[in-house]
């Protein structure tokens, strides 16, 4: 049967370390207890003159290789992020010129944090609803640190920079690498979390003073803890749809946002916290391009082995959610 | 196969004229927009207007011709490069305020090609997702946010618009799709500030940054260089001639590059359809907005095989072939 495989996974951290201490000792704030719950050692940081597109391209190079995978054999290049390098054209342009992908189409898709899954989703489809597709480049990038106002006391601590990429391709197999995917969403939280800069936030001396097209929680709203709800469900229907239990997964891989709130999920599924990996400890937290480098790490570390069972769920703010399960070929 | 069941089409109140340009810069610029792209008028947003004030009536006009609901939608997809937020994307504000409660959300941006690429997108997915019924698609553009006002030729060429469908899963694809794009090409034309490589700042605002730029100019018309080849390539995918075409739509930028292409192709210009001489340039928006005008005049009827052209700066095409 015509099915998906990740042929290799590539990621990029920055050089530029800032523990989370020091962040806190900046805004004059005890991370202690947040830092020890929450995970979130260190914020990674970009250089002055790199971008999104630059961390994408990192991290597709050492996909591509562990891939053993030419640019030129893409048909597909899918770049996810909520921190383009430009309003237009999409950094998947640059991304494709720069790794001289010269047979891939192209597309960026913005999901905020849920949008590696959502893409690598997306790129399955396209492999295994159209046979002129073969091989793709799923990328997530995230390049926050330039949205952030170094002054908030809720997102300076947060938001670090990163990429993860992974190839995808064609697989001829007996048992199927794609096993079921859930998505979710509520728009109705579109304006708890943003970057207000856009055709309905137009920038002007006064906005950019004020700082308002950084990334921003609303002060009014808070968001209910929507992961602890959801993600067992989507875990649970995912792998349902494959007549798969959570007790037959091998690796569960989830946004890396907060440490306490992972524990709570695999307590809830009643799986020991050996089945997940967790990365924003050494990363920080890095949106759209979290779960594919905590997937990147597990493989490095030998977490991952041939037939295991893989979930990843990730969330994004306004919010969507997406779970994607595969075995592993 | 993925069918369109109702579409929606809606721009600003706001019309603006070849006349007034002409006057605002003080030159004819008639002859280049009415005799080379063929606008007359296009609509622009008002200062307190967004994309997303165009999204909800488009979605409610395509939503009410396919009799569904918004709870009845299993994805919302906006395809464009000119957004509401830098993040969270533009669909999510549309599902939220639409109360589509049972879909998914995404955004996909590959500038003037997002929304044949998006089109493909949906088809896609419905096929491993025979559990979704409807999805509804929205090409929009608020250009004219990004447009500098004093920069003759962008500003009158661009426009704002947009246009939904609703897409019905009925378990068969579209009939083919092909791509073709060429990164080499980014930095030609875009709104290069206000993401992570030129941020909103004082210097950003200072150089115009922020705006639409065309920053190096083509040496021939990407278009008419790449339209007939990419059309044959997708006929042939498709396995039929291509005076099986019953509509061809292309990106609205340039009617005489449109003429020039369906003569090489041999097509008639009968079997083709524009909207530029009232719409303008309207990017993302344009082709469904094509396609929606070809329908309302009666242009198209069910069963008949419509081919969708689109380009994109940076350098991004897409083109499918699909049975109304």
């Amino acid at each position: 049967m015509r099915t998906v495989r990740i042929a290799g996974t590539g990621i990029y951290t920055p050089t530029r370390s800032m523990p989370t201490e020091e962040v806190g000792a900046m805004l004059k704030l005890d991370l202690t207890q947040q830092i020890q719950t929450g995970g979130i050692k260190v914020k990674k940081i970009m250089a002055d003159d790199e971008e999104a597109s630059d961390l994408a391209v990192y991290a597709g190079m050492q996909a591509l290789k562990n891939a053993g995978v030419k640019p030129s054999e893409l048909d597909l290049i899918i770049v996810s992020t909520d921190t383009p390098d430009y309003i237009s054209p999409c950094t998947a342009s640059i991304v494709q010129h720069r790794l001289l992908a010269k047979n891939a189409g192209l597309f960026d898709t913005n999901v905020a944090c849920a949008g590696w899954v959502t893409a690598l989703n997306t790129a399955t489809k396209y492999i295994m609803a159209d046979q002129h597709f073969h091989k793709a480049l799923v990328i997530g990038t995230y390049a926050m640190t330039r949205f952030l106002n170094w002054q908030d006391k809720v997102t300076a601590p947060t938001f670090s920079d990163g990429a993860g990429a992974a190839v995808l391709v064609e697989d001829e197999s007996e048992t199927s690498g794609y096993l079921g995917s859930m998505l979710y969403a509520d728009g109705y939280y579109w304006d708890y979390l943003s970057v207000n800069l856009g055709s309905a936030r137009l920038p002007t001396a006064e906005s950019v003073a004020n700082q308002e097209h950084k990334v921003q929680y609303n002060q009014n709203k808070r968001f209910p803890d929507v992961n602890s709800v959801h993600w067992p469900r989507l875990v649970r229907e995912t792998l349902a749809q494959a007549n798969l239990t959570p007790q037959d997964a091998d690796m569960l891989l989830f946004t890396q946002v907060r440490r306490n709130t992972i524990e709570g999920v695999m307590n809830t599924l009643g799986l020991p916290m050996t089945k997940t990996h967790t990365v924003m400890e050494k990363f920080g937290y890095t949106g759209s391009a979290c779960v594919p480098m905590a997937l990147h790490d597990a493989l490095e570390q030998d977490l991952i082995h041939s037939g295991d069972i893989v979930v990843m769920t990730a969330s994004g703010g306004g919010y969507a959610m997406a779970c994607y399960a595969m075995r592993w070929l | 196969m993925s069918h369109i069941v109702g579409m929606g089409l809606k721009v600003p109140d706001k019309v603006l004229t070849n006349e007034y340009f002409s006057e605002y810069f003080k030159e004819d610029l008639s002859g280049f927009l009415e005799g080379i792209v063929g606008q007359k008028e296009r609509h622009w947003l008002a200062d307190d207007e967004s994309v997303v004030d165009l999204c909800l009536p488009a979605a409610r006009e395509a939503m009410a011709e396919a009799r569904i609901t918004a709870e009845d939608l299993s994805m919302v997809v906006v395809a464009s490069d000119t957004h509401e937020y830098i993040s969270p994307a533009t669909s999510f504000v549309v599902q939220g305020k639409l109360g589509a409660i049972n879909a998914m959300v995404f955004d996909l941006s590959a500038s003037c090609a997002s929304f044949v690429t998006a089109l493909v997108t949906v088809d896609s997915w419905f096929r491993s997702h025979p559990d979704f019924k409807y999805a509804l698609l929205i090409g929009e553009y608020g250009m004219t946010k990004y447009v500098d006002k004093d920069d003759k030729y962008t500003a009158s060429l661009f426009a704002d618009g947009a246009a939904a469908c609703v897409i019905e899963n009925t378990g068969e694809s579209l009939i083919a799709s092909k791509f073709i794009a060429d990164g080499t090409y980014y930095d030609y034309l875009g709104v290069f500030g206000g993401g992570t490589k030129y941020p909103i700042n004082d210097d950003t605002l200072a150089k115009g940054l922020h705006k639409l730029r065309i920053l190096k100019k083509y040496d021939q018309n990407p278009n008419l260089v790449a339209w007939p080849g990419l059309v044959k390539s997708l006929m042939e995918k498709v396995g039929e001639p291509l005076d099986a075409i019953d509509l061809i739509l292309f990106t609205q930028i340039n009617l005489t590059v449109i003429k020039k292409v369906l003569e090489i192709l041999g097509i008639p210009e009968s079997k083709s359809h524009w909207i530029m001489d009232k719409y303008g340039y309207t990017g993302s928006a344009c082709i469904p907005m094509a396609l929606y005008d070809a329908r309302k005049q009666g242009k198209v009827k069910p069963g008949d095989l419509v081919v969708l052209v689109a380009s994109g700066a940076g350098q991004a095409m897409g083109a499918v072939a699909l049975r109304l």
